[in-house]
Order: structure tokens, then sequence, then C-alpha cells
């Protein structure tokens, strides 16, 4: 008796420990056909709660599972931006993705490419030449690895100056169009107590990408591309003129009090509150800085570019495409997959992306200029005259060289030597492929 | 009972389930993490075998690894500084029954039952440079020219830290400590005091020789704990800025999940667990001695 008990308890204790090992549960669906099955799809998202795209994309979730002909349900799973890339991550490592996954382009989608994570979209984007042909020219360059297409991109990210209307009209201030111009413009403001740049420092990318912005008004669009075909060192004259201007505009008191400890949130807010007459961002912020809830200033914001250092550079800006989507290589459904991407870039959505968010469009829709806010408009226009966009370092070159950039740009904000810094980065670049 | 447990095979069959999660969750990523360290692998295509490289590239090209390396030691010593004497200190006041002990005990020991996240979260407040704590008692004292950014500027960052920390655990280290102490008979600190011996001879020639053992398990939970230390760096400065916070298990970390490389990363890990076990040794070493009994 003892020793059935003895078993019988050791046995449970064994099960007992190895429960919870199991392997995910098994994607349901049998396939492509329009079928009565139902199939399940989950989709991971980089956003915020309070982020006005996720209502969006809430509506075209809705949207979709209401109706679609694979009778597919989707679920949506939301992460915010630094938990959304340690768990993509791990779940690429792990062959978990879920069928639709949001991504970057450039270097960031590139390792997952190269391990065959990726289902090659394009595919499909060929066989319906409808989808296809909807989008612009150039968008998919990014997402495209061995002239393949691994990635849709939804919208355009353009990094912009925002500004507060009312503070320049209260002190008859006029948009810059020299470098010049805009140092004295940063100077009054100053010298009449207000604050001229909102920009938060302990998220390295943000300091970085307003770097970036001054070395390509500096070196204009050959260093990016120099950059990335290794004929141009990462401690390039360039580079390190910007470091000094930016480092002579902290000096000068040009960003406000406590910046290198403040939050994104916190130094978006001061803007958003009117404290700060300028902000440097990407255009993704126009949903929060126009959201009545959020923002003081909805009516009162404009938006230009930093004029470049060297004239004829004036219109190139950092900026990429933005919204991508990808499909996971081990999704049991690709088509229901690529049927719901195909509805998020429909020209619906990509209206109401455009009016309620300010994202810009990758697809030739018909912008109606009566519906977007004034700040979007500025955006469009500064869109349209753009002559070259430089992606963020971060993207183009991932996680190594890209974020010690960042790293290097918040350590130049903070006092550190320019030379010393962009001497340190190239040195890295050395010998990080070895690694 | 006592035939079951006299039976090596049930002993064997009772202590398998323990054993088998000691060994899937334990031995086996140990040994696995051994094997990865000398790839260059990102864990989703095949790696490439490149031997002891990534050890070598970790003391001589890395200058990152070398500043966490760094960044580690003075936590050590910063924890053996707050945690040993300090909190003996403590301990000892607490001993010689002073009014409302239990009271300071309690306050003590707060700090640490609250969750490091917590505690990051407000001593970041508190180090604020616009409305930090901080700042305002600085200022208040006559020494605002030394306010500043504490967790911004990568002088001071690693430092307010390694202050957070010692105050975080000086409490749970006295509670060990004050325990050991209580367990020492009272008749020897009577028949001392009659024999004219003062506080401190009483603390040098009872107590600490009586504790001892205490202490050396004590200082190993000290070095080992400050050496893997990690939830106070990511909530606070994530390792900013420029890395200046980067301690081995946030490089780690970084390596690991941000950059993907996980050879390079499990090589950094290796090198943790080293130091673990040769900080177990060594304070074994200086704590070594017969055990004392009166």
């Amino acid at each position: 008796m003892k020793r059935i008990l003895a078993m019988v308890l050791s046995a449970l204790l064994l099960a007992s420990s190895l429960a919870g090992c199991g392997g995910a549960s098994s994607t349901s669906g049998s396939g492509t056909q329009a079928s009565s099955t139902p199939v399940n799809l989950t989709m991971m998202f980089d956003a915020t709660a309070t982020d006005p795209t996720l209502s969006v994309l809430n509506e075209v979730v809705k949207d979709f599972n209401a109706s679609n002909k694979f009778n597919a349900k989707l679920t949506l799973q939301t992460y915010e931006n630094e938990q959304y890339k340690t768990k993509l991550t791990t779940l690429m490592a792990s062959n978990s993705v879920p069928d639709i996954f949001f991504t970057w382009e450039l270097d960031y989608l590139k390792p997952f490419v190269d391990s065959g994570k990726v289902y090659e979209i394009g595919k499909l984007l060929d066989q319906d030449t409808e989808w296809k042909s909807s989008f612009q020219s150039g968008v998919f360059d990014p997402v495209t690895y061995n002239n393949k297409i691994y990635a849709v991109p939804h919208a355009k990210s353009i990094c912009v100056m925002f500004y507060n209307k009312k503070i320049f009209k209260d002190n008859n201030l006029t948009i810059p169009t020299t470098y010049t111009d805009f140092l004295k413009l940063c100077q009054t403001l100053k010298n009449k107590g207000i604050t001229p740049i909102a920009l938060a420092a302990p998220d390295a990318w943000v300091p970085a990408q307003f770097v970036q912005q001054i070395t390509d008004g500096i070196g204009g669009m050959k260093i990016y591309n120099g950059l990335l075909d290794g004929t141009v060192k990462w401690n390039n004259s360039a580079h390190i003129e910007a470091g000094t201007e930016v480092q002579s505009m902290v000096k000068k008191g040009f960003f406000q009090d406590g910046f290198l400890g403040m939050k994104s949130a916190n130094s978006t807010q001061l803007f958003m509150d009117g404290k700060t007459a300028m902000y440097f961002m990407g255009c993704w912020d126009i949903a929060s800085i126009t959201d009545k809830s959020l923002s003081s200033i909805v009516n009162n914001v404009g938006a230009f570019t930093v004029p470049a250092k060297d004239s004829k550079n004036n219109n190139i800006l950092v900026g990429s495409i933005d919204l991508s989507l990808a499909i996971s290589a081990n999704s049991k459904n690709p088509e229901a997959a690529a049927a719901f991407i195909k509805l998020f870039g429909s020209e619906k959505y990509q209206e109401e992306f455009l009016y309620k968010t300010g994202h810009l469009p990758t697809t030739k829709i018909n912008i109606d200029k009566s519906k977007v806010s004034s700040v979007t408009a500025d955006v469009l226009s500064i869109s349209e005259k753009a002559e070259g966009l430089t992606p963020w370092l971060d993207r183009a070159f991932g996680a190594g060289e890209g974020v010690e950039f960042n790293n290097k740009c918040q350590a130049i904000f903070g006092g550190k030597d320019p030379t010393e810094e962009f001497n340190a980065l190239q040195k890295f670049a050395e010998t990080n492929s070895s690694k | 009972m006592n035939k079951v447990m006299g039976n090596k095979k049930y002993i064997a069959l009772f202590v398998l389930p323990a054993f088998l999660i000691y060994l899937c969750f334990l031995l086996v990523p140990i040994i696995y993490n051994i094997v990865i360290s000398m790839y260059s692998t990102n864990l989703m295509s095949p790696g490439t075998f490149v031997g002891f490289r990534n050890y070598v590239n970790l003391f001589t090209q890395d200058s990152t690894f070398v500043q966490a390396l760094g960044n580690n030691v003075l936590m050590v010593i910063g924890s053996l500084i707050a945690h040993m004497p300090l909190a003996l200190l403590f301990a000892n006041i607490l001993f010689n029954k002073i009014k409302g002990g239990s009271f300071f005990q309690t306050v003590f020991f707060l700090p640490c039952v609250i969750c490091g996240v917590a505690i990051g979260l407000m001593w970041t407040f508190m180090y604020n440079s616009q409305f930090g704590l901080v700042n305002k008692l600085l200022s208040l004292i006559g020494l605002g020219r030394f306010s500043q950014d504490w967790l911004a500027n990568p002088n001071t960052a690693i430092f307010a830290i390694i202050v957070v920390v010692m105050w975080q655990y000086v409490g749970y280290h006295m509670i060990i400590q004050l325990a050991a102490m209580k367990n020492i008979p009272r008749s020897l600190y009577e028949a001392a005091a009659i024999d004219g011996a003062s506080k401190w001879r009483q603390f040098c020639s009872i107590t600490l020789p009586l504790i001892k053992n205490v202490l050396r398990i004590d200082a190993v939970l000290i070095i080992t704990g400050s050496l893997k230390y990690y939830d106070l760096i990511a909530v606070m400065t994530g390792g900013g800025p420029n890395h200046a916070t980067e301690l081995l298990s946030t490089y780690m970390y970084y390596q690991g999940f941000r950059t993907l490389k996980y050879g390079y990363s499990a090589a950094i890990g290796m090198i943790l667990l080293i130091l673990c076990v040769l900080s177990l040794v060594l304070s074994n070493m200086v704590f070594k001695s017969e055990d004392v009994q009166y």
C-alpha cells in the first residue's frame, strides 16, 4: 500500500513539475480556401493605449472581423515601444511570432528576413496588381531585400520643427529661412524668456535625430549614402560640425531646463501646453499635438524644416517609411493575413490615418486639403518639397552602429566632446562586426 | 514511513522532481550558455563557431564592457560598506535594546519589502533636477551650486544608483545580523560586564566572533547580489546615459535583446557566473577559521 502511495505521489509531483512546459497551442485553420472553418489570426503592434493611431487600427480590425472572405478573426496585441522590441526578438528566436507584426524597415527587419522568419509578401503583391499599383513609387525600397518585398509600409514619416504660431505672432517672429536666421530666432526667444525648443534627451534617438538633421543640412545626402556604402566614416567632419553646433545651442540654453533628464512625454507636454516655442519630432506626433484632450495649442501649431547650414541642402530631411506590417513565415494563413494588410492600406483607412492622426500616406490617394489640420497641411507641403530623405540611422544601421550613434549624440548633448565621441563611434564600427 | 524513507529507491524517486526542475532550468541552460558563448549567433540563423573570440573581444575591444565591469566593482564596494560595517552598527544599536527598537527595526527593514520598480521610480523623482527632493535639500542647506540632474549626468549617475542600493538593503542585512546576535547567550555579556569589559570590548570579543559564520554567508549574499544587480538600473536609467550606468547584467541584456548578439551576450553571462563563483571562494577564504564556541 505504502509503495503504491509513494509511486502515485511521486508521479503526481513529476506531472506537476512538468505542467506548463507544453508547446504553444496550435493555430486552427485549414489554409487558403474560402471555407467556413474559422481562421484565427493574431497581430502584434507597437502602440500605447492612448495612441490615436490605435483607435484607427481598432476600426480596421473591427471592419475586418465583421466580414472577410477567409472567415478570419483577428486578435490584436499591443505593446509599448521598448517592450515591443524585446517581445518581437524573443518570439522571433523561438519561432512563435504572430501572423502579422508591426516592423521598422531597413536593418531592423533584415536579420529576421535573413533567417527566413518573414513571409515574402511581395509574391502576393505581384499577384494582386491593383493592390501593388495603389502604392507610390519607391515606398517599398526600404523593405526590399534581395529584390524581394517583405513588408508593406503604410505611412511616411519625416522630422519637422513644430512651432507655436501664437508665440511667433505675439513676438513678431517669422519662420526662419536660413540657418543663421534660425539661430537668431532661438536667441530672440531666449532673450524674451521663452524656451525656444523642447527636446527630451533620455531617449537617445531623440537627440540623435536632431543631430542627424543638422548633419543633413551640413553634408547633404552624400553623408548618409557614404555611411551606407562605407566610403564615409562615422567621425566625418559633418558629424563633428553638427555635434559642435548642437553643443553651442545647448550652451546658449535653447533647450528647456532639465532636458537631459526629462521624460519624452513631459517634454512633448511642455510644447503642447504652449510653454516652448518649438519642438523637433517626427510627424507622427501630429496626432497628439492636435488632440484636444492633450494639447492646448491645437489650432496654433505649424511646422517648418530646420534650415540647412549649407543652403543647398535645404530640403533634405530625416525621414522614412513607417507603419510597416509584415507576415510571419510560420503563419498558417498568409493569404488571410495579407487580406487584412490590404484592408489596412485601403484608401478609406489611409485617409483616416491622414486626417485623424496625421500619418502621411504611402498610397496614391487624392488628399482633400480641407480635411487636414493646418499642421498636417504644412507637413504635407514639406514632404512634397523634400529633395531627399535620410532614414533614422538606428533603422538604417540597426542596433549596432545605429544605436551607438544615438548614444554618442546623447553624450554630446550632455557636454562630451563631439570629436572624441565620433572617433569612439568609428572605432566601435570597425570592431562591432567581429562580435 | 520509516521503511519508505529507508529505501534508497524511494529517496531517489522523491528527489527526482526537484532534480528534474534543477536540471531543466539551471544545469542545462548553463551548459547551453557555455556552448553558445563560443558562437557568433542571433539564435535565428545557424551561428558560426568562434571559439574564445567573444571572450577576447570583451576584454580587448569593448570599452563598454570594461566600464560595466568597473561599475560592478563600485557596486560591490558600495554594498559592502553599507551592508557590513553600517548594517552591523545599526544591528548592534538595536541589539543593545534602545527605546523603540522594534519600531526602528521595522523602519529599516521597510525598503526591502517594497518592490524594486517602485523604489526606482520614487528615487527617479527624488533625483529629478526640476522638482526632486535631493536638489531642494541641497539648496536648503546652502549647497545649491551642487544641484544637478543626478541621473542624466554620466559622472554622477552610477553613484546616485549605488546610494539607492545601499539604502534599500541596509535593513535586510541588519535583520540577518541582528538575528545572529540574538542567538548569543545573554550570560556571556553579563559575565563580561561584571569583569568590566566596555561595550566596544564586548562587541569585539563576544559578538563579532560568534556571528562570524552568519557574516560569511551575508558577505556572499552581498557580493553576488550586487554583481548580478539589475532591476533598479533598468527602471532608473536603462543603462544610460551613453552606457554610463551599465552593469554586467544590463549590458548582457542589451547585447542579447537589443543588438541580437546572443553569443556575445552569453559570454558576458559566463563572466558574470565566474565572478559570482570567485566571490564565493574568496569570501570563504577571508572568513576561514575555526568556529568559535564559548
